[in-house]
């Protein structure tokens, strides 16, 4: 069980840590008026932001060089970049359409750090992994209360500025964490309404958030171990092929030559040379002697 | 002649049975026997019975080792006792010809019991007869002549025609065979009409009195018997002299001659005598010891009064008397052969043999006989010529009868025999030290428990690692690997020739010249197999991959262009599938059809395609709501109006809208991208598969029409069977009247003639067998062939591999995010111009058009796929081909088939003589004609002749064993081997195959070439990989809306697009940890 603890411990404590940057790292924005929609709007991204956590805990998020072109990832402002060519990524938010972000710079402002996924783990079974996956899950299931939990608290407050919190969940970690400002409705005269919206809202998105990442977890796991044995059996079946075939295909093949043996068998008769075809002249073997 | 003939009769049964090591023989011609196939081990037991039970019903044949030529201690005969020194091989007297040498140099006839005089020389046995007697007779060349020969001598000569014309009968001068064909004793004009049967002897005879009666008339002078006048013509007693055309008189008076006057009396005395002296002799016609024809008797060679063989001279002109007609009665001899044939016809007495030539002495070895030499006729039917009492059966009848008494089969096949039966060796090499070892288990392999750890780690493995075996035919290899010995019996023939009596070696008293060699047999031998490789021609197989393996479809729909169908049948229609136009008609809805593409490229095998997402953003709304819209700010606009109040820009804006609602449903246009682009994939499919299929088919078409050249091989083959028939015929019938075994008798060199090439003298034995064939023989040489084989050949294209890259083919997945229509709402009518003033600013401020559809399928099409199929050079194609036999071929089988058949004819007139109808045409039996039935024997080698004819029956015995030839060499290919054409090419070569003894059926080697097959190989994917990303870029930048403030509104903002387009990532296997290589990793670039 150590390793399972250390090891799970880690992932714990990653998650927490990365949490608590893309946590506080939203909060400071303040440029939008706090409502409903603009509360849900965050709560999304936020929602978002652990997704993406979570898919890479389990995928894995290699470094900006090692990414193939095309790939989109979002920097600690919550803007997304897409690299358009090698040591080239490009934005489209307001403000960044020009900018061009060399890897090194992506890798330094990634929400992220790039960490190896838990299915990138070799020479293990998916059994061995299944822990893994079921403490990580755990873990995005605090954290997803932890947003319920700070949008719920940011409707009280009343200032404009966020506000460190201490949210507790039951079975997880107390971070402090940071209001979310456009839902800090308090200081905008929300009203009830307003705020029961973004309670419920929270709430209903989290739990339909949850059974997804759960079902996408299973389809995960079960792929994963589909892959894996795949790669057993492939790798015997590759030397299967080779051996057998080389068994069976050469006795083939040498049939080939057989065939041509056995029409060829010596004949120790000396009336072999006849060819059956020419059988109707073969009556004058059946001839009387000379004598009459 | 008996070529082949023991081989012959082995290997009629030699398959079967090897273990009963016997020998079968017919006096008939083998009746095809047709055996069940052994499916199983009762069938085998059947067949066996069978053959035991049809090897019953032959009429001669199998062993009897029990019996020897020379009997031990006193055979049991009724002929002969060992006293006697009998043996079971012929005897023959009182003919002329030479006699035949079997046993060791002692030969005595009184120690049967000795073992030296037992021994047969290994030259008579490696030849099969016997050595010739070549010092024994009176001229000390072997030559013997009988002493009981009678017959009728002349002094007169050939052809002389120094007669009366004008006194008939007309003088008989013997005509002679050899100078105008004619018979002797009789005059061509008196053979109208023919004269009666047997009138011919009694015309020879009486021709002698004929001849006595010419005459000369003579003038003698009594005191000194001087000639004083002798008339220039002879004339007939009792024909008047008339005088010649000279009006000289008949007889001078003597007054003529003054010599045969004694003048010294008075009147003169007359010593004069006027008398008849013979014609031929000029003795007195008293003197008839010096007639003009006097009967001869035996050889003559050392005595005064002459014989038949070497007249005496006549006296007083010593004109040379020759025998012109002579009659030899002969007996022939030998110790029975035991049991069987009960009724063993061993010997035989007064055989008359009646000879009508003027004698010629040659020897039938060196010189050829023409048809003159046949001049002898056997008697066999006068009163006398009776082998028994005089009441007995007549000779022709025992001849006739002679296929039935000397019918019998010897007592065993070998079953009980002291020869060891013939053992298989299990295994020929050592397999201690293979994975799977046959030497200790008896019918089981083993596991080499070493072998296998060294091999394999995994054990269910080294049950599918097959063993590998060699399938070698044998033929007898060496003295332990006895398969049947018996198959060495030596076959003889007529060419044989020991003993030389000048030179050649001197081995035991004897001399040997060509000892072993027997050409005809040899010549024979070596052309069966020659033949045997002219009509196994190389085979040439092809493994082709089967299409259906690999997913090769050829005939696919999709892959041919499509053909109105046609009511008539077209010639296409006979082609194979592969190239055959297939009409289809196409219905299908293009959605249907871009399905059924992309499914079929996606199970094709030789293109790998995958699909790149190209994302673009395109705008989505109902064009019913725009126009709704568009609709409200019209309204809302007219409302204003209608109160006065300025309506700004709703008009322009309901136009707006308007546009929008039109245009907005273009984007279905994204639809039919793919299919522009493709459409090229399809043709990429299309010109490999082409490939493939043209290959495939041109190998196809070179295999069949290789074979048709195949088959046109065996055209001559109709012609070599009909040439080995007349050979068996030979054997079995024509030259084997009855059971008989012509072992260890002596040659009988006259029956060569006519058929055997080179009609020059001497005769040549050898005939340059030894030199090897040349294409196209001359008259004189043999006809010879001389096939090279060749290797079959096996292509192996099954090795086909198919794509190793990839096609990245960019699909549009078009991603529709809805039109922001919240801000383009039309306004409450209660709301005014001013109150709207931004919104409208901002909705004009809004591009006039819709975002263009993009569009990708151009540059896809020319820059993004592969531009074309690059083929590089195809696997082989066929192009073996096989040549017609050598034209040379033709000529030298019909030689072959008119040499063999007067070889048949010249022995088929040696039986029939025996045994023909007698009351035939009489004209026969007169030898008015010579070298036709029945005048057909050659007076030299009578002894021979009739050596041949009594010979023993057709058991064999043990001496027979005896004569063995040798056997193949052991090493196919090595340098000792006795084939003196043996070329080192272990392909192009045969395996040695000593025609002295062998013919063999040569298997062809095999050559096998390398797999090759095709390979695909799909795009460099390197170049293509900017073109793509700039290409995604494109349409990001372009359909992703800008930031600016007149953007088209969306319902989401860029930064929420972008991820959308995204490239997935591509998965990479791990590669695996283990040893062993997984050949199965494919990462795509």
């Amino acid at each position: 069980m150590c390793p399972l603890l250390l090891f799970g411990c880690s992932v714990f404590m990653l998650t927490f840590t990365a949490g608590v940057e893309s946590l506080s790292a939203q909060g400071s924005s303040s440029s939008v008026s706090p409502d409903a929609s603009a509360c849900r709007s965050v709560v999304e991204k936020e929602y978002a932001r652990e997704q993406r956590l979570f898919r890479s805990v389990l995928l894995g998020h290699p470094k900006a060089k090692d990414t193939p072109v095309g790939d989109v990832r979002y920097d600690k402002k919550g803007t997304a970049w897409i690299k358009t060519k090698k040591n080239e990524w490009h934005s489209v938010a307001k403000g960044y359409e020009r900018t061009t972000w060399t890897d090194t710079q992506m890798d330094g402002q990634d929400e992220m750090k790039d960490r190896r996924g838990i299915v990138e783990t070799r020479g293990v079974l998916t059994s061995d992994l299944v822990p893994y996956f079921a403490q990580a899950f755990r873990a995005l299931e605090c954290r997803t209360e932890y947003i319920c939990g700070v949008a719920a608290y940011s409707t009280t407050v009343g200032s404009k500025e966020s506000k460190k919190t201490r949210i507790a969940v039951p079975g997880c970690l107390s971070p402090e964490l940071d209001t979310y400002p456009a839902c800090q409705l308090a200081s905008a005269n929300g009203k009830k309404p307003d705020e029961g919206d973004v309670r419920s809202y929270c709430q209903s998105i989290k739990n339909d958030f949850l059974t997804r990442e759960e079902n996408l977890l299973k389809l995960l796991t079960d792929y994963d171990a589909a892959s894996r044995s795949l790669l057993q059996l492939s790798g015997n079946f590759d030397l299967f092929l080779e051996t057998w075939r080389w068994s069976i295909a050469h006795i083939l093949e040498q049939s080939t030559s057989l065939a041509g043996f056995f029409k060829r068998i010596p004949c120790f008769i000396a009336s072999c040379d006849e060819s059956p075809v020419s059988s109707g002249s073969s009556s004058s073997h059946r001839g009387s002697s000379a004598a009459p | 002649m008996k070529l082949l003939s023991s081989l012959r009769r082995f290997f009629l049964y030699g398959l079967i049975t090897l273990s009963l090591g016997g020998m079968v023989g017919m006096a008939t011609a083998a009746e095809l026997m047709r055996v069940d196939d052994a499916t199983d081990f009762q069938t085998v037991e059947q067949t066996i019975e069978k053959l035991k039970q049809d090897m019953e019903k032959s009429m001669c044949g199998a062993w009897d080792f029990e019996q020897h030529l020379k009997p031990v201690g006193g055979g049991t005969g009724s002929a002969g006792s060992a006293a006697s020194g009998e043996t079971r091989i012929i005897r023959v007297e009182g003919f002329p010809g030479r006699e035949g040498k079997v046993f060791g140099a002692a030969g005595s006839t009184g120690s049967a019991g000795s073992s030296s005089s037992r021994k047969i020389p290994l030259p008579v046995l490696k030849s099969g007869l016997a050595n010739r007697e070549e010092n024994a007779g009176n001229s000390m060349n072997g030559f013997l002549f009988p002493e009981n020969t009678t017959g009728v001598t002349t002094a007169c000569e050939v052809d002389k025609k120094d007669v009366q014309t004008n006194c008939v009968p007309k003088f008989p001068y013997i005509h002679d065979p050899y100078y105008d064909g004619d018979p002797s004793c009789i005059a061509r004009q008196d053979l109208d009409p023919p004269p009666p049967n047997g009138a011919f002897e009694k015309r020879c005879t009486k021709i002698c009195d004929e001849m006595n009666n010419w005459i000369r008339d003579v003038i003698i002078d009594n005191r000194s018997g001087d000639f004083v006048w002798k008339a220039e013509r002879c004339r007939r007693q009792g024909c008047e002299w008339k005088g010649d055309e000279q009006g000289r008189a008949a007889i001078p008076e003597h007054g003529e001659y003054p010599q045969c006057f004694d003048y010294s009396v008075d009147p003169p005395e007359d010593h004069c005598t006027t008398t008849m002296v013979y014609c031929c002799t000029d003795a007195y016609i008293s003197d008839i010891e010096n007639a003009n024809c006097i009967p001869c008797q035996g050889d003559g060679t050392n005595q005064a009064e002459g014989g038949c063989r070497v007249g005496k001279y006549a006296y007083p002109n010593n004109a040379k008397y020759v025998s012109f007609y002579r009659k030899y009665v002969g007996s022939f001899k030998r110790e029975k052969v035991e049991k069987k044939p009960e009724k063993d016809v061993n010997e035989m007495k007064n055989l008359i043999v009646k000879c009508y030539s003027r004698y010629t002495e040659f020897d039938p070895k060196l010189q050829r006989t023409t048809p003159p030499d046949r001049h002898c006729v056997l008697d066999l039917e006068s009163s006398s010529a009776r082998s028994a009492t005089s009441a007995g059966t007549s000779n022709l009848e025992i001849f006739r009868n002679m296929k039935d008494t000397q019918k019998g089969l010897g007592k065993k096949w070998g079953q009980d025999s002291n020869f060891r039966d013939p053992a298989y060796s299990s295994s020929s090499r050592p397999t201690l030290n293979d994975l799977w070892v046959t030497n200790l288990g008896g019918a089981f392999s083993m596991l080499n428990g070493e072998k296998q750890e060294e091999q394999f780690k995994d054990a269910p493995l080294t049950l599918l690692s097959l063993d590998s075996t060699s399938v070698i035919p044998t033929a007898q290899m060496t003295e332990d690997i006895v398969f049947s010995s018996g198959s060495l019996m030596r076959a003889f023939d007529d060419t044989i020739s020991i003993s030389n009596p000048g030179g050649g070696v001197s081995t035991g008293g004897m001399n040997y010249e060509r000892p072993g060699r027997r050409t005809i047999t040899e010549w024979w031998q070596e052309q069966e197999t020659e033949m045997h490789k002219l009509f196994t021609p190389p085979i040439l197989r092809v493994l082709l991959p089967t299409p259906q393996s690999e997913n090769l479809v050829f005939d696919h729909p999709l892959l041919n262009p499509a053909v109105t169908s046609r009511d008539r049948p077209r010639a296409t229609d006979q082609q194979s599938p592969g190239v055959k136009a297939i009409d289809i008609q196409l219905h299908a809805a293009p959605d249907d059809l871009a399905g059924e593409v992309s499914s079929y490229l996606m199970d094709s095998l030789l293109l790998h395609i995958e699909e790149e997402p190209v994302t673009v953003v395109v705008p989505l709304a109902s064009p019913v709501e725009l126009r709704a819209l568009a609709q409200g700010w019209r309204s809302w606009g007219k409302e204003r109006e209608a109160l006065d109040e300025d309506s700004g820009e709703a008009e322009a804006i309901a136009a707006k809208l308007e546009k929008y609602a039109n245009k907005v449903d273009d984007v279905r246009a994204l639809r039919g991208e793919l299919l522009q682009y493709v459409g090229k994939l399809l043709k990429f499919q299309k010109d490999m598969m082409s490939s493939i299929t043209n290959w495939h088919n041109s190998n196809t078409s070179a295999l069949d029409s290789y074979n048709s050249r195949w088959q046109e091989r065996f055209a001559l083959k109709p012609k070599w069977e009909g040439i080995q028939r007349i050979y068996r015929k030979f054997n079995d019938e024509t030259n084997f009247p009855w059971c008989r075994n012509d072992r260890f008798t002596t040659p009988v060199y006259s029956l060569l003639d006519y058929w055997m090439p080179k009609q020059s003298n001497p005769r040549d034995l050898a005939l340059d067998i030894d030199a090897p064939p040349s294409e196209g023989s001359s008259a004189d040489d043999l006809p010879r062939i001389r096939v090279a084989p060749m290797p079959d050949l096996v292509y192996d294209f099954t090795m086909l591999r198919v794509a190793s890259g990839t096609v990245k083919l960019p699909v549009l997945k078009p991603m529709q995010i809805r039109l922001d229509l919240h801000l383009l709402r039309p306004p409450t009518f209660n709301q005014s111009a001013e109150e709207l003033s931004d919104r409208m600013d901002y909705i004009s401020g809004l591009p006039n058009e819709l975002p263009a559809v993009p569009t990708i399928f151009k540059e896809v099409k020319d820059k993004l796929l592969p531009s074309e199929v690059i083929k590089s050079a195809p696997p082989t194609v066929l192009s073996e081909s096989l040549d017609p036999p050598a034209d040379y071929i033709e000529g030298e089988m019909t030689r072959m088939e008119e040499m063999l058949t007067k070889m048949d004819e010249t022995h088929k007139k040696f039986w029939e003589s025996l045994t023909e109808d007698r009351n035939a045409s009489i004209d026969k039996w007169n030898c008015l004609t010579v070298d036709a039935l029945p005048c057909i024997h050659v007076e030299m080698d009578l002894l021979e002749r009739f050596a041949r004819i009594g010979a023993r029956p057709a058991v064999f015995l043990y001496e027979d064993f005896l004569s063995v030839g040798s056997r193949r060499p052991l090493s196919p290919f090595g340098a000792n081997s006795s084939d003196p054409f043996f070329v080192p090419d272990p392909i192009k070569s045969a395996p040695p195959c000593p025609r002295a003894d062998w013919s063999c059926q040569i298997v062809n080697a095999e050559k096998t070439k390398p797999r090759s097959g095709w390979h695909t190989e799909g795009p460099d994917n390197e170049h293509l990989q900017e073109d793509r990303q700039k290409l995604n870029e494109r349409m990001r930048t372009e359909t992703i809306p800008k930031n600016e403030d007149n953007a088209f509104p969306l319902v989401a903002p860029p930064n929420d697009l972008l991820p959308a387009f995204a490239a997935p990532a591509p998965y990479l296997f791990p590669t695996p940890l283990s040893s062993y290589p997984s050949s199965s990793s494919r990462s795509s670039p």
